[in-house]
């Protein structure tokens, strides 16, 4: 009578056991299944942090572009106030929340560091730090030229590139 | 002949087993369809927008009277033409233009495995194509982002949106 209790015993005991075990696995299927996103989820975090960044130096004064056709105003940075402000950023520095941000002409064949002839590449902030991230976001370039003797918005797109210290 | 107890006991084993299965299956196709929809993209927005500005080659009368992209799109939908190219049709400009820009853009990322560009304009009733779709790669295991611009060219809405499929990491 005690031997068939013990058997019995046992039995549910193995049963629990198994039954343990086939629930840790879905919850590792799960998991697993869950946070095969994580990391894709964390570089798109990151893209839309330089995104909002973007959005702030729209907005700043000392970046964003001016002229009548409201678009251009809302979205464009000014490429030559950018000329002007590149590397000279110094004191400033402070304002921006992020390691570098760099500025570069898009498709353009070759990276020619302003100032220069013909540059397309601009350093507005560089901290120096290593462990960074760059994170590239375009928009458009616009700058007064003249044409005729009349003036017009040139607006080429660019990329944004900012540099977030790695966690 | 099992004992009563033991066929109950399996029965309820098998009991369990199956709502588990049947709860994970559940589980795997509500996940599975999330993953096929489309989402909308900030950093895609951020793209078409930029692209909207951006001076174009084409003269819309004379120099310097540069079309910008937005201006092109409606400039195709009113037939006009670039009077700086030879009289270039802005539609066959326009085709050239994004198929340059989109192709340069997908250059710098590489996790684009294939892209789709059209615009389309509402005609009375539905939504009819204002340039053949723009179609490159194939989208399969991806994510889908996707965004959209109106531009306004009389009483006619024009829309032209761009999807992207992004590679999903293993």
């Amino acid at each position: 009578m005690v031997k068939r209790a013990q058997i019995r015993i046992q039995q549910m005991v193995f049963m629990i056991v198994a039954l343990l075990f086939f629930f840790i696995l879905v919850g590792l299927f799960f998991i697993a299944y869950q946070f095969r996103d994580v990391s894709q989820n964390f570089d798109d975090l990151q893209r839309e942090q330089a995104i909002s960044f973007l959005q702030v130096m729209r907005n700043m004064p000392e970046f964003g572009y001016s002229s009548k056709d409201s678009r251009a105003n809302s979205v464009c940075l000014d490429l030559d106030k950018i000329s002007l402000i590149a590397g000279r950023i110094g004191e400033f520095s402070a304002l921006f929340p992020v390691a570098s941000i760099k500025i570069l002409e898009a498709f353009s064949t070759k990276e020619i560091i302003c100032p220069a002839k013909d540059c397309n590449y601009y350093i507005i902030y560089d901290s120096g730090q290593k462990n960074i991230e760059e994170q590239e976001i375009y928009t458009c370039l616009c700058s007064k030229r003249s044409e005729n003797y009349i003036a017009y918005d040139k607006c080429v797109l660019g990329r944004v590139i900012v540099g977030v210290v790695k966690k | 002949m099992m004992p009563k107890k033991s066929q109950q006991e399996i029965a309820g084993f098998v009991l369990i087993v199956t709502i588990v299965m049947i709860a994970g299956i559940v589980f795997l196709v509500i996940s599975a369809r999330r993953d096929t929809n489309e989402v909308s993209s900030n950093d895609l927005d951020n793209f078409l927008i930029s692209i909207m500005g951006y001076t174009t080659d084409c003269v819309a009368t004379s120099a310097p009277n540069y079309y910008t992209f937005s201006k092109l799109v409606s400039g195709c939908y009113n037939q006009e033409s670039c009077s700086n190219l030879n009289n270039q049709e802005t539609c066959v400009h326009l085709n050239e233009t994004i198929t340059k820009i989109i192709g340069d853009f997908i250059k710098t990322r590489n996790d684009i495995t294939a892209y789709r560009f059209e615009i389309l304009y509402n005609s009375s009733t539905e939504l009819r194509p204002l340039i053949t779709a723009i179609d490159y790669g194939s989208c399969t295991k991806s994510k889908v982002y996707s965004a959209q611009e109106k531009i306004k060219s009389g009483d006619t809405d024009l829309i032209v949106i761009i999807k992207i499929c992004k590679e999903l990491r293993e």
